[in-house]
């Protein structure tokens, strides 16, 4: 698919601000009534956390063809996940805004902590949805998969979590809470890791099982496309397929790894090893290089995405990946009689 | 219910490209359009078709044959794209099972495109709309039109007669004939999308030519040639002495 630079952004900005939020509002409910956080600390991490969807949010207008009518999209909110992302993505604001409201203004805890929790709702309902959106397309099965809203999920939480410790080393040094939330960054970093890596390796083994010949729906080996008939590039020909070579993907793929989950990684867990260190710094870098990673993961995202549509084209990637069923056959599996 | 769609036989089309350019004609002027082009006149000419012709080598040398697969949309009866659309702009209507696009309610965001197995919706980069196959919704029911010309702007065109349209839920329309008597089929049928267009496929032909036939038909030739050149008065020797 051609990866819509609007999406990307829109998908990760949103994600790291939704993860921030996440953290924060966990971070108030177990910490702030014991002084481990400040509320100094809340507030700036919470506008942070509320510039990025902002900011994601910008950029999916730029995707729209009438972003004028956008609004209309809330309407087909029961079948539909990009209108439930729609809905999902401004509510989540919204609860983010009162909660910083709330705690601006000094209001009692259990409200402040009530908006919390439902902008914590709101964020993981816009995790669902804005992952569903693509997982739902049963056309392209290298998104079609339980990966991509665990993906979205655990990637978003990744970058939260550097933010969020870039924000307490900052604003609170030498607390426990930023030599805690190392550890976390730590361990979402090697898990998000091992994700990926899965995504992967699921994208370049998946077996499809559709080719030519049902597509023209002719049983014949041989089937050659000659003309892709008027104007050709077009719609069909552009949006739904992108080229990337094998050694282009390969590179992608491990500066994908290496920039948002193995350097950050790293450097976690230098931190983790180095308490009594100012590591405002490296933390900001980690979270830079997080979302800086997950912008081009998420630009892969699209690319390695093959819809059926590209069949008629000439344009399908066919793996090289046999199918499952014949292939055991041949190891001497008895086959069912 | 009512089910309205094409029946293509593959068998008779000829690749001529007529039906997607005809089709181009009627709705870049009819209520579905204008269908934008960039760079018409010039090199890269660019813009949005609701049909289009490709062409498939199918087998190898000498057992070959050549494809022509005209493709708009399929107005699927469990059509994708609709079940996606967050606006509801994109439905499907109930009388007459046609799929289209509300362009007022149309938000632009290309979802149902992502959805459609058969890449058979084209974006407006000009109107920032979906746009696809509306099976000229704006001739079938014009009365404005002659009886005989209340059709798909394709199938009027096809020189081949290659193209059929019709109730495929009513068995006594031309368009179940031709998919009864000529074998029809979906493409894709994987895709869960039911499409309700049809294809009719290749059919073999065998024909049986035999040497005095075609020498009877060979000297027939040379006998009218002969005549010909004696009206005429001028005689060459090869078609004097056969």
């Amino acid at each position: 698919m051609y990866p819509e630079m609007s999406l990307v952004f829109l998908t990760v900005l949103a994600g790291a601000g939704q993860g921030m939020f996440i953290l924060l509002v966990i971070l108030d409910a177990l910490f702030l009534k014991s002084g481990e956080v400040t509320p100094h600390f809340l507030m700036a991490a919470g506008i942070a956390s509320l510039i990025f969807p902002l900011a994601g949010m910008a950029a999916s207008f730029f995707h729209l063809g009438n972003p004028q009518r956008g609004w209309k999209a809330i309407f087909k909110w029961k079948q539909s996940w990009l209108s439930r992302e729609v809905i999902f993505l401004p509510a989540f604001v919204g609860f983010q805004f009162l909660y910083l409201l709330l705690l601006y203004s000094g209001a009692p805890e259990l409200y402040r902590l009530f908006a919390g929790f439902l902008g914590i709702v709101t964020a993981m309902g816009l995790y669902l949805s804005s992952a569903m959106l693509y997982a739902a397309i049963r056309f392209i099965k290298e998104w079609a998969t339980a990966l991509t809203p665990i993906n979205f999920v655990l990637f978003g939480l990744t970058s939260g979590a550097a933010a969020t410790a870039a924000a307490a080393h900052y604003t609170m040094p030498g607390m426990t809470i930023g030599y805690l939330l190392s550890y976390l960054v730590a361990f979402l970093a090697a898990f998000s890791l091992v994700m990926k890596g899965l995504a992967f390796q699921f994208n370049a083994t998946v077996y499809s099982g559709i080719s030519i010949k049902n597509a023209l729906g002719m049983n014949n080996p041989h089937i050659r496309l000659m003309d892709t008939g008027t104007a050709y590039p077009h719609f069909n020909t552009k949006e739904y397929f992108f080229p990337l070579t094998r050694r282009q993907n390969g590179i992608q793929q491990t500066l994908v790894l290496g920039i948002s989950f193995f350097l950050p990684l790293l450097m976690a867990l230098y931190a983790a090893w180095n308490p009594a260190l100012k590591l405002g710094g490296l933390f900001s870098t980690a979270a830079f290089l997080i979302v800086t990673g997950l912008i081009l993961e998420r630009r892969l995202f699209f690319i390695q995405g093959n819809h059926v549509q590209n069949l008629y084209y000439g344009n399908y990637r066919q793996n090289a990946v046999k199918n499952p069923a014949t292939s055991k056959a041949k190891q001497g599996t008895p086959r069912p009689k | 219910m009512s089910q309205k769609a094409l029946v293509i036989d593959l068998h008779k089309c000829v690749g001529c490209h007529a039906c997607a350019a005809n089709c181009k004609a009627w709705n870049t002027q009819g209520d579905a359009g204008p269908l934008t082009d960039t760079n018409p006149y010039a090199k890269d000419p660019e813009g949005v078709w609701f049909n289009r012709v490709q062409t498939y080598e199918v087998g190898k040398f000498p057992e070959v044959e050549v494809v022509h697969l005209p493709k708009s949309c399929m107005h699927c009866k469990n059509a994708p794209c609709v079940e996606v659309c967050p606006t509801g702009a994109s439905y499907k209507r109930v009388e007459d099972g046609i799929v289209l696009v509300n362009y007022d309610d149309c938000i632009g965001c290309k979802y149902c495109s992502w959805a459609c197995p058969y890449g058979c919706r084209e974006f407006d980069e000009f109107e920032g709309v979906m746009k696809k196959c509306t099976l000229c919704v704006d001739r079938i029911y014009n009365e404005a039109l002659p009886e005989e010309e209340r059709k798909p702007a394709c199938v009027i065109a096809c020189p081949a007669k290659a193209r059929a349209y019709g109730d495929i839920d009513d068995p006594s329309s031309q368009a179940s004939r031709w998919i009864a008597e000529g074998k029809g089929y979906k493409l894709m049928p994987e895709s869960g999308a039911d499409p309700s267009n049809h294809y009719l496929p290749k059919r073999k032909v065998n024909i049986h030519v035999d040497k005095e036939a075609l020498l009877k038909v060979a000297h027939a030739h040379i006998n009218a040639a002969r005549n010909i050149a004696c009206d005429t008065g001028s005689v060459s020797e090869d078609v004097a002495q056969p």
